[in-house]
């Protein structure tokens, strides 16, 4: 046996066919468990690998753009970039704890360079705790890609479409804001947010691990569909004018606030509205100039009540007691349901009884004795207004502030319009009738008066306010044009016309004298409330206005401007009066509409000497107005402390003497 | 049953074997290629980092092919115990500075221009060895001492492979062992015993200090899906390709699991991407052209001149069979996550070019049939 060679046996032969047979069996089960992996749970394997295989992406749909009616941008879309950090991979960054030391001190020099920002600001939050944290965002292109080539460690520069307001704070509280996800958050950009947004397309395609695209596997694209462009009704001329002289005014006023806003009376489209302390929506998170050092110190809380308040949008979301300005719609309604006309002659004794109350006139214990309607008007006459609105009833009263639209909110395509506080106008008494006759006791939101004023000036037909002129595609092709509506008839074209001959009647003779501008015919009728505070009314602190249309003969425009808390004077005509006159004498000219001088203002004109009116049993307010029209400067002796309705009882020089232009009339009451 | 236990076509083995070998190294060189051009795209900035590679090794393994296939194989008895001795010496080497550590274990020798795994020597030499030791008196199977020393060698190497740690090789090399002691003629009765007394080691091992790194993948085999981002992260997008192969696979090339998903896609986890291009179909394929192989080579052991041969071819058979089976099992989620190649496929390294020598030696074997004996007699 030892030198022959063992010979193979029988059983290592079957034992070989066993050790087959079992390397069989186990194939079968390895090919059924594979068949199990491959085919059975292959879909739901399948799904699983095309959720982690596929980088699905948004296609950023461009936002469009925001123009003028004449095509300026006034809010635009840019490419910006933002700067991303993974603080964990900075953090790894090196083999050695002092290498990680050194290349984070590294890194944050490179991006405190590049992106100007303070060293620790930028350690603290590339070592921060978080998973991503977003270092900076709105850099341009050129920074950019300086770091993009940097290469630093957890570094991402993503490219991100960022709103842009080319004129910083120019009608800022017009166009609101988007918020970082280029999201409309207030005003047009949030009203009109599904046009401007677009529709985002995706991109969906099969990436490695390390979210790089493949050149195989899935490659679906769906195109974004960019956002209209919107043109609105603002004219960027008159927006810039009304500005400038809102600013002036609130200086000259040492006022709290001045807003003004310019409508189209034939079309409901408004052409300028604007507010002092306009925000950069750029930036709008930033306090206002002035503010810096009262927001540092306030809370977050606070911060956010500050921001609401600069953000507000006061000729749409506000209401203020409108004063004397409402007696235009005593007036109108009062001669549209016949219950006067134009030349009937009223008694005023200086008071009314009403119910079981005494309703003074402004001048008791004077009186404004007989007059004609539209002297009523112009001297403000509270009682003609309780005549007149007790002669049309509650029931019609209310039917005819609703025809103006009063009565609910305009519909104006802007969000947040506030609603008028008007009496219950279905069970107001009849104090509460008369007061709301001359005005007092209520409080209007600026759109929906100047919205029903507009309505005077355009033959009695109420417009809808808007500020949207054109959508316009891409292209630059007018996908949508806004069409002017008729929302209801307040008027008769009649009434309306006979409301304008009083209104320039106020400019021309009576207390709006302020906004007179030889050449034009100039509507207006003013105002002045005391401010609403907590508990009833303040005492000191005013609200003046003037509403004003122009010209007469073929309004162009209606203007409403508010001056809150004016300090230097006491009255509407005062206050707003010379900021609509600085407004009105750049704007007609704007406008091109020329001058037509009658003989007596070419006469006055040449002039360097005035005669000086009569201004005795006038109010205050209204002798002021009145010198205002006539080149002259009123002061009133003593000095006022306080908001009443006085009536002048004697004026320095007296009425009829000729005096040079610019002379100061001292004027008495009492 | 009994003209399978006839040798008549033993000559044609020769031929099958060569050619399914050749087959399985080619289809390997593509697949390679496929597998790892991304990853090596990635890593390198070339395509051809991990296939160059391979085709190295497999030159060198074409070389071992065709001289092992023309050494007669008594060669290997006349030197088992030196071959034996040299294994056991490269895996001590592990524990020198010799020895490379990755991941937790060290499993390479470091000799400067080339590494070397004792792992997969020792497998070779073991199955020289076993064969040379029963070949020398057969009887021996049937008698304790010889049976219990070899179990003794078999054991020592074993234990010192779980040093490295590494389970799976020293898995392979008890089953090899075993399996061919069982082609000797072993008793049924004892190999049932020493099968459990193997399992009662796993379980030892695994409850030992070192095991809780085991632990960890033997718990990720039951459920992979339960730590798709950890310990399970392999087999789970191992399995994430199958399924996206589905039948009939997403086409050559076209695989999406092997862009960094899946780790390694050219190394253990081969069949994957193969099952993810190919499907089923030609995963299916694949095995098949395994199985064919390993039933030429067990004909080869079956028609042997003498018992040398014969049990050489078995164990080589088994080496063979047993590594895919581990490998099939492990990316099929059906055994514990562990490092098996799969033989003549995945990228090449020692292990290519010790399968292709085998497959030589088998060729050699085959050579020397019954009939030829018979004929010169």
């Amino acid at each position: 046996m030892a030198k022959e060679r063992a010979k193979t046996t029988q059983q290592n032969r079957k034992r070989i066919l066993a050790a087959f047979g079992i390397v069989c069996l186990l194939f079968l089960a390895l090919t059924a468990r594979l068949a199990y992996h491959q085919i059975i749970k292959g879909d739901e394997y399948a799904q699983r690998a095309v959720r982690q295989q596929t980088a699905d992406q948004v296609v950023t749909a461009r936002r469009g753009s925001i123009l003028d009616r004449n095509g300026s941008v006034l809010a635009a879309s840019a490419t910006s970039y933002t700067i991303w950090v993974r603080p964990d991979t900075v953090k790894s960054n090196g083999k050695t704890e002092n290498d990680r030391i050194v290349n984070i001190q590294n890194e944050t020099n490179a991006l405190a360079e590049f992106l100007e920002m303070g060293y620790d600001d930028v350690y603290d939050t590339i070592t921060s705790d978080r998973r991503l944290i977003r270092l900076a965002k709105n850099i341009d292109e050129e920074t950019a890609k300086l770091i993009r080539d940097e290469q630093l460690a957890g570094i991402e520069v993503v490219e991100t479409d960022s709103r842009s307001y080319p004129m910083k704070t120019f009608a800022s509280h017009i166009l609101g804001m988007t918020n970082d996800d280029n999201v409309g958050l207030t005003g047009i950009e949030l009203y009109y947010n599904n046009y401007l947004a677009g529709l985002n397309g995706r991109w969906i395609t099969s990436k490695d691990s390390a979210a790089n695209a493949l050149s195989y596997g899935t490659n679906q694209y769906y195109a974004a569909q960019d956002g209209n462009d919107l043109v609105l009704t603002i004219d960027e001329n008159i927006q810039h004018i009304v500005e400038e002289q809102i600013e002036i005014g609130k200086i000259k006023n040492k006022a709290d606030g001045v807003m003004c806003l310019i409508m189209d009376p034939k079309t409901g489209g408004i052409l300028a509205m604007a507010q002092t302390g306009e925000y950069d929506p750029n930036d709008p998170r930033a306090p206002l100039a002035g503010d810096e050092a009262k927001f540092e110190a306030m809370t977050s809380e606070e911060k956010v009540a500050y921001w609401n308040k600069v953000w507000r949008n006061f000729n749409i979301s506000d209401t203020y007691e409108p004063g004397s300005v409402f007696k235009l719609f005593t007036t109108s309604l009062a001669l549209d349901y016949g219950v006067t006309y134009m030349n009937e002659t009223f008694y005023c004794p200086g008071y009314v009884r009403v119910a079981d109350w005494t309703l003074h006139c402004w001048n008791y214990p004077a009186a404004h004795g007989v007059q004609t309607l539209t002297q009523a008007v112009s001297n403000s006459c509270n009682v003609t207004m309780i005549g007149l609105v007790q002669r049309m009833g509650l029931k019609r009263f209310a039917d005819g502030l609703a025809g103006f639209g009063l009565t609910e909110k305009t519909g104006v395509d802007y969000p947040g319009e506030g609603l008028n506080m008007l009496q219950n106008l279905t069970s107001a008494g009849p104090v509460e009738l008369a007061t709301m006759s001359y005005g007092q006791g209520i409080a209007v939101t600026p759109i929906s008066i100047t919205t029903a004023v507009c309505s005077i000036a355009n033959g009695g037909k109420v417009m809808q306010p808007h500020f949207l002129k054109e959508l316009r595609d891409t292209d630059g092709n007018v996908v949508y044009e806004y069409e002017n509506t008729v929302k209801s008839i307040s008027i008769s074209a009649q009434t309306a016309s006979d409301m304008l001959s009083i209104m320039e009647y106020n400019v021309r003779q009576g207390g709006a004298g302020a906004v007179k501008i030889p050449g034009y015919r100039i509507g207006a009728k003013t105002g002045t409330a005391n401010k609403p505070e907590a508990g009833g009314y303040s005492k000191t602190d005013l609200i003046g206005s003037v509403m004003v249309v122009a010209p007469v003969d073929d309004p162009k425009i209606v203007m409403l401007c508010i001056v809150d808390t004016m300090r230097t004077t006491r009255y509407g005509s005062t206050s707003a009066g010379p900021i609509c006159k600085a407004i009105l004498t750049e704007l007609l000219q704007y406008m091109d509409i020329e001058p037509d001088y009658s003989a007596e203002e070419l006469r006055q004109l040449r002039s360097q000497r005035t005669t000086v009116p009569d201004f005795v049993g006038m109010s205050v307010e209204d002798a002021m107005g009145y010198a205002a029209g006539r080149y002259l400067n009123c002061e009133v002796s003593p000095e006022v402390e306080s908001y009443e309705e006085l009536a002048v009882i004697d004026q320095y020089p007296k009425a009829g003497e000729d005096v040079p232009k610019g002379s100061t009339v001292t004027i008495y009451y009492k | 049953m009994a003209r399978l236990l006839e040798t008549k076509n033993r000559k044609k083995s020769n031929f099958y074997v060569t050619i399914f070998t050749v087959i399985l190294a080619l289809f390997g060189v593509a697949m390679v290629f496929s597998a790892s051009y991304y990853q090596s795209l990635s890593k390198f900035g070339n395509y051809y980092h991990y296939v160059k590679d391979d085709l190295m090794w497999l030159g060198i393994g074409m070389a071992a092919f065709i001289i092992c296939g023309l050494l007669n194989y008594h060669i290997y008895s006349v030197f088992a115990w030196p071959l034996l001795g040299i294994g056991v010496v490269l895996l001590l080497l592990i524990f020198t500075p010799l020895g490379i550590t990755l991941n937790n274990a060290t499993r390479w020798l470091d000799f400067k221009y080339f590494t070397v795994m004792p792992g997969e020597i020792i497998k070779s030499c073991l199955v020289f060895w076993i064969a040379s030791f029963y070949a020398k008196d057969p009887d021996r199977i049937h008698r304790l001492k010889p049976n219990a020393a070899v179990l003794a060698v078999l054991a020592f190497c074993a234990a010192l492979i779980v040093l490295q740690p590494n389970l799976s090789t020293a898995g392979t090399v008890v089953l090899i062992g075993i399996g061919m002691m069982f082609i000797a003629g072993f008793s049924l009765k004892l190999i049932l015993l020493v099968g459990a007394l193997g399992v009662g080691g796993f379980v030892l091992i695994i409850l030992s200090p070192k095991g809780a790194y085991m632990l960890e993948r033997v718990e990720t085999f039951f459920d992979p899906f339960k730590d798709a981002l950890g310990s399970g992260y392999q087999v789970v997008q191992g399995l994430l390709a199958l399924g996206s192969g589905g039948f009939l696979g997403v086409g050559p090339g076209q695989s999406i699991q092997k862009t960094l998903y899946l780790p390694e896609p050219q190394n253990d986890f081969i069949i994957a991407i193969i099952g993810e291009e190919l499907g089923f179909v030609g995963v299916l394929a694949l095995l098949l052209v395994y199985l064919m192989l390993i039933y030429n080579c067990f004909k080869v052991a079956m028609g042997a001149k003498d018992y040398f041969g014969m049990l050489l071819a078995g164990g080589i058979t088994l080496h063979l069979a047993i590594q895919v089976i581990l490998n099939v099992a492990v990316v099929s989620a059906s055994f514990f996550p562990t490092g098996v190649a799969l033989p003549l496929v995945s990228l090449g390294g020692n292990a290519t070019v010790l399968f292709l020598a085998e497959m030589g030696i088998i060729v050699n074997i085959s050579k020397h049939t019954i009939d030829e004996i018979e004929a010169e007699a």
